[in-house]
């Protein structure tokens, strides 16, 4: 099918011929998501890596020889098919450790892939890099990045370090190829000319990612549009741009709220609460999130049900909200919609729009739990250490709050300096933490309640009690959202 | 203005911007006192530390939090999403010294139990705690809470 698109006929007309080798493929599914790739052959190879002055010549060499190039197409949902060019650099130790072969790399499960990947346009446009350590992005580059000169990375993997930031130049190396067609595929004869340096970059720095994108640092099925830069709103037209979605987001009930309203419109706006919001697309998403205000019972300012035949709803109560400053409105608007997401990749996991086991078929409980496990593997695991496999004795606690305490602090904080970032770090932090303590009666002398989650018991006495202080002046002190 | 005019202008000030706080509706004062029902507290020695919690209706008994819990765990053996709530309000002030009061007359207060069931979730919240006729504590208290 693939050989009557216009795509495919442009590219065997031009110079740079490639040709898909469709006699070896590699499969897989998360989710909803379908992912096929075969190795690309192509008459011009072209490789583009990141030089941080650590490989000898000989390495290098090693490195652009072992480089690999493939077709990937993305299925999504029952008929939205996309075509990518993809490309494999491995770090020099990665590359070592499999004997310099890496022919059989690809990003499933327990795939250890460490180095750089590059996702292009099949008309070679490149769309995102992103650098992989043990398959987990550390590091996103946009093209746009270049211009900035600055780029986001993390701390683990790269040398010459200061203040976690490096120094480093993009290598972009070609070699011609002689290949040639057996049956219905092309191979590459083993005659290639030596690479050739065509150019290098200037010298740019590459730092610590800054937290705001959760798929630097929680890559998951979620995160594919992303990842194959085809927008993670749009329809995927190959341009890579995220265009602003036809989001089924139901906020009506806001619109009557001066103080959600304002709020939530401000929110829209910070590219942490966006990243979110942009899950509940009309177009790819499983999910659509509704808002709703209404009365909670104690002193629960904001809740979200589990999906109900897709439907997510994000109830809010304004009249507890209304006497609390805006900053903290934007936090349980954030909070309730991390739930929201995770309520939605449970939905994927369950193929399903209700996650309730009970109403599922046995076979259906066992796809559910194994697709959990294999495509969302840590709410899979808070789940299963905070709910489901739950030690007698110890009271029952929300594998949700669990991991937000655990691995959500700072993206929420992130969100909140986008919101305001008039306030101070102590601040932002003890917002976050609001909803994410525990349950229980009351605190103890060191801020423990009697069912916290285990990041707050985690914290020390003085850190917890200072949270809970800080929230404290900062509700009582400031002006309230007003209605 | 002799210093005795002036004295019961300041007096008659404070006792306006109280009584206009409440007037104006932005405060919530609940009243407590020894054996009040379905309250449990605590304060420091010193006073600056106080935590309040009142049950939410259901779960006042030791026995209706563990049968609680105990549904809570059934539903999560099979793998239902429970939003575990809090079976309890939180009211807590810290490091801060309470007003000591003489009359509650001219406030108005209502009891934990009209706290819990109606909406009286205001800017400022106080907490008053009876220790003898005569003698009140007044804590501007903060509600943690749940989302």
């Amino acid at each position: 099918m693939f050989k009557k698109t216009d795509q495919y006929n442009k590219s065997v007309k031009r110079k740079d011929k490639k040709y898909p080798d469709w006699n070896n493929e590699y499969y897989r599914k998360i989710g909803y998501v379908e992912i096929i790739e075969f190795p690309l052959i192509k008459a011009k190879k072209q490789v583009s890596f990141v030089n941080s002055g650590k490989l000898n010549s000989a390495q290098a060499q090693r490195v652009l020889d072992a480089s690999l190039t493939r077709a990937v197409f993305i299925k999504m949902g029952k008929d939205k098919i996309y075509l990518r060019e993809i490309q494999y650099i491995p770090d020099y130790d990665y590359l070592e450790r499999k004997g310099f072969d890496i022919s059989d790399v690809d990003l499933r499960k327990g795939n250890d892939f460490s180095g750089k990947v590059i996702i292009k346009t099949w008309d070679s446009e490149v769309l995102s890099m992103k650098i992989l350590s043990n398959r987990k992005t550390i590091n996103t580059i946009k093209p746009e990045d270049k211009k900035k000169v600055k780029i986001k990375t993390s701390k683990s993997t790269l040398t010459h370090k200061t203040n976690g930031c490096e120094t480093v130049t993009d290598q972009y190396w070609e070699a011609q190829c002689e290949i040639e067609q057996q049956g219905d595929v092309w191979v590459y004869t083993g005659e290639c000319d030596n690479w050739v340096l065509v150019w290098e970059s200037a010298p740019y720095e590459i730092c610590a990612p800054d937290g705001t994108n959760p798929c630097d640092i929680n890559p998951d099925p979620n995160c594919l549009c992303e990842f194959y830069g085809f927008g993670c709103s749009d329809g995927g037209d190959g341009g890579g741009s995220p265009v602003v979605p036809a989001i089924i987001i139901n906020d009506q009930a806001l619109k009557n709220n001066p103080c959600l309203n304002e709020v939530y419109s401000k929110l829209g706006q910070a590219s942490g609460f966006d990243y979110y919001l942009k899950r509940f697309d009309g177009n790819n998403s499983v999910a659509n999130l509704n808002f709703a205000i209404g009365t909670l019972g104690g002193n629960t300012y904001g809740e979200t049900s589990p999906p109900n035949n897709g439907s997510i709803t994000i109830t809010l109560d304004a009249g507890k909200l209304a006497e609390t400053p805006p900053l903290f409105v934007a936090d349980i608007f954030i909070h309730e919609i991390i739930h929201a997401e995770m309520f939605r990749k449970m939905m994927i996991a369950a193929e399903s729009g209700n996650i309730d086991p009970t109403i599922m078929t046995t076979q259906q409980q066992i796809d559910y739990v194994e697709s959990l496990r294999n495509n969302f593997p840590g709410l899979y695991d808070y789940y299963m250490r905070y709910e489901y496999n739950v030690p007698s004795g110890q009271e029952p606690s929300n594998a949700m709050h669990e991991l937000m305490a655990q691995h959500y602090i700072s993206i929420i904080v992130s969100a909140l300096k986008q919101y305001d970032n008039t306030q101070t770090n102590d601040v932002y932090n003890a917002i976050a933490w609001f909803g994410l303590k525990g349950t229980g009666s009351s605190f103890d002398s060191t801020g423990l309640l009697p069912n916290s989650t285990t990041a707050w018991k985690n914290l020390s006495a003085q850190e917890r009690l200072n949270l809970i202080q800080t929230l404290n002046n900062y509700i009582q002190n400031s002006p309230k959202c007003q209605n | 203005m002799s210093k005795l005019k002036l004295t019961f202008f300041l007096l008659l000030m404070t006792s306006f911007y109280s009584f206009s706080q409440n007037d104006k509706n932005d405060s919530t004062f609940i009243y407590i006192e020894k054996g009040t029902k379905f309250v449990e507290y605590f304060f420091s020695k010193d006073s600056t530390k106080a935590d309040f919690c009142i049950y939410l209706q259901g779960y006042e008994t030791k026995e209706q939090r563990k049968n609680h819990f105990d549904s809570i765990r059934k539903l999560q053996k099979k793998m239902v999403s429970v939003n575990v709530k809090d079976f309890c309000i939180r009211m807590l002030c810290i490091d801060k010294r309470p007003k000591k009061l003489k009359s509650i007359d001219c406030i108005k207060y209502i009891t934990p139990d009209q706290y819990r069931k109606g909406r009286y979730h205001r800017q400022y919240m106080y907490v008053i705690y009876k220790i003898r006729e005569g003698y009140y504590l007044k804590w501007r208290i903060f509600l943690d809470g749940t989302a």
